[in-house]
């Protein structure tokens, strides 16, 4: 206890357990491994229920090995943080003095824009950093790069990359805090942060809802932390693709795997549309995209087929009219545009959860 | 401190904002959390008591304006701010159970400004317990303690902890005996567990 401020936790009795801390893998023990499809999934049963009172890691990697606790943590954290982007004075001086890099790979307007606006909510300051115009493209590695930035002492960096396992790369080689912003195929960790938020704000629970997932399962990075969370938290789920785009032993990480879009929509309180990746595809996985939305487009009436109150959900950008009909994507059900709002007070939770456990946490 | 004297104290206190305060449709109440924010309902039904208006209260989170968010292992889980009126031109009480170096207060006052412009700010605590960091005194004061900073206060509430009391408690090892509690203005010294 710190003798010099008031410590509002300092009563006996009223000092928050930290069991999270000592069960918290050593960071240079983090797995670096990208294929999933082969790693088994925490049973979700034997992981403490209710929130942590710290996050007790120094990166988000991926949401593969966070445990309930952990996860509700960042959501009800989330869920404070709201109030500041109601306010007319959005901004919080939390992260004061902070330096945090953008370090975007690829392209991206939602995530990036999304994570700049919660840095400056929370005060913090930003370098954005982006493929074109630096010197990424005069072949220095990326190693080379972020070593070169963190001489420059940022607290924190955030990357998207196009190579799966960026993000665990740079945090063996960096100081600062690493956030994974998507890396490839593997795991786009606040994506699915944000997803459960929305579903929680909407729904009240995550445990024993009906998700279904239709659309590239192959490629999507936001399949993958979306499966062990939703499973982490009990949800049950059931996915959709054409079958050339479902990767080998997905029932593994928990889904059931369907061919039909109206089997696995059958009873879904929640249906999460993914886009079809044109820029990841070797081409040739369906004929085109008419026939891909015939087979497997949300539409109207395939709506009808989930419950009454299900929500639609897509992490964006939209392929109107291949993934999802206009009709659906700008329907009552939809909560697309609130996933974005969502995602802003997702980020300023991470983003201070992270900042706050600097201390205690640098792995010896 | 027992339950009858912290209603005796706020009691006190509720009177003498009311008295400060002739015309009180300017003014509200905002409690810090999390014990400050009982205290500000229990002033508000103890001012409507009086035969007096029903101030509004509001809640307030200083975890996002603390100075210490990197030096401090876990903080506080945040939780939700909620002042559900405009506060530019309005009074405004802030509420806590005990100021002791004065950067609780600092954040809170740093908080309440991100909200616009009050006319005034007051500061009501139950216990004032000294050693202040910084120049921060309170306008309503439940009871003044002597402390040493080695003791730790601790206040209880029915609302959060199921009982009202005010605990003074002694650091462990720190060889002291605690002087006698009615030295202390009624405050209860127990040795720390």
């Amino acid at each position: 206890m710190n003798e010099t401020v008031i410590d509002r936790n300092a009563a006996p009795g009223r000092r928050p357990a930290r069991p999270g801390r000592t069960e918290a893998p050593p960071v240079s023990r983090e797995r670096v491994a990208a294929s999933t499809a082969a790693a088994p999934a925490p049973s979700p049963r034997d992981v403490p229920a209710g929130p942590l009172a710290a996050f007790p890691r120094r990166h988000l990697l991926g949401i593969q090995g966070l445990i309930r606790g952990e996860i509700d943590l960042i959501l009800d954290t989330a869920r404070a943080f709201a109030e500041v982007s109601r306010r007319s004075i959005k901004k919080v001086p939390t992260l004061r003095g902070k330096t945090i890099v953008n370090l975007f790979m690829e392209p991206s307007t939602r995530t990036r824009s999304s994570f700049e606006i919660a840095e400056k909510r929370l005060s913090a300051d930003t370098l954005n950093f982006s493929l074109s115009g630096s010197s990424v493209s005069k072949g220095e590695t990326l190693v080379d790069t972020a070593r070169n930035l963190e001489a420059m002492a940022p607290d924190m960096i955030v990357i998207r990359h196009r190579a799966a396992g960026a993000s665990h790369l740079l945090a063996r080689h960096c100081r600062s805090n690493i956030i994974n912003a998507g890396d490839g195929s593997h795991e786009h960790p606040t994506q699915a942060l944000l997803d459960a938020y929305t579903i929680r704000e909407k729904k009240g629970r995550l445990d024993g809802l009906r998700v279904a997932i239709v659309g590239d399962l192959m490629h999507s990075r936001v399949l993958r932390s979306n499966l062990f969370l939703l499973r982490t938290m009990g949800a049950d789920i059931q996915v959709c693709g054409p079958p050339t785009l479902v990767p080998i032993g997905l029932e593994r990480l928990g889904a059931v795997v369907h061919t039909r879009i109206e089997s696995a929509l059958e009873g879904a309180d929640v249906i999460m549309m993914l886009r079809i990746q044109r820029e990841r595809q070797q081409g040739g996985a369906f004929p085109s995209a008419r026939e891909y939305f015939n087979l497997f487009g949300l539409t109207r009436e395939r709506v009808r087929l989930a419950r009454k109150d299900a929500i639609i959900m897509h992490p964006g950008p939209m392929n109107r009219g291949v993934e999802i009909d206009s009709a659906v994507a700008d329907g009552p059900e939809s909560v697309i545009l609130e996933q974005v709002s969502n995602g802003v007070s997702v980020r300023m939770a991470v983003l201070y959860l992270l900042a706050g456990g600097t201390l205690g946490d640098l792995a010896a | 401190m027992d339950g009858a004297a912290i209603e005796r104290s706020l009691a006190r206190v509720a009177h003498e904002i009311a008295e400060r305060h002739a015309d009180l449709s300017g003014l509200a109440l905002v409690g810090i959390r999390t014990r400050g924010v009982p205290l500000a309902h229990r002033l508000q039904r103890r001012i409507a008591g009086l035969g007096k208006r029903s101030l509004p209260v509001g809640t307030l989170d200083i975890t996002l304006y603390r100075d210490d968010l990197t030096t401090v292992g876990p903080h506080a889980v945040l939780k939700e701010t909620n002042i559900p009126f405009p506060i530019d031109g309005r009074s405004i009480v802030l509420v806590d159970d005990v100021l002791y170096t004065g950067r609780t207060i600092r954040a809170a006052l740093d908080g309440l400004m991100d909200f616009g412009r009050p006319k005034c700010i007051q500061l009501a605590v139950l216990v004032d317990r000294g050693h202040r960091e910084l120049p921060i005194r309170a306008d309503f004061v439940g009871k003044n303690v002597p402390t040493s900073p080695q003791e730790t206060v601790a206040v209880h509430l029915q609302e959060i902890d199921g009982k009202d009391e005010v605990l003074l408690m002694s650091a462990p090892g720190a060889g002291r005996v605690p002087r006698s509690a009615a030295g202390r203005g009624g405050v209860r010294s127990v040795r720390r567990p």
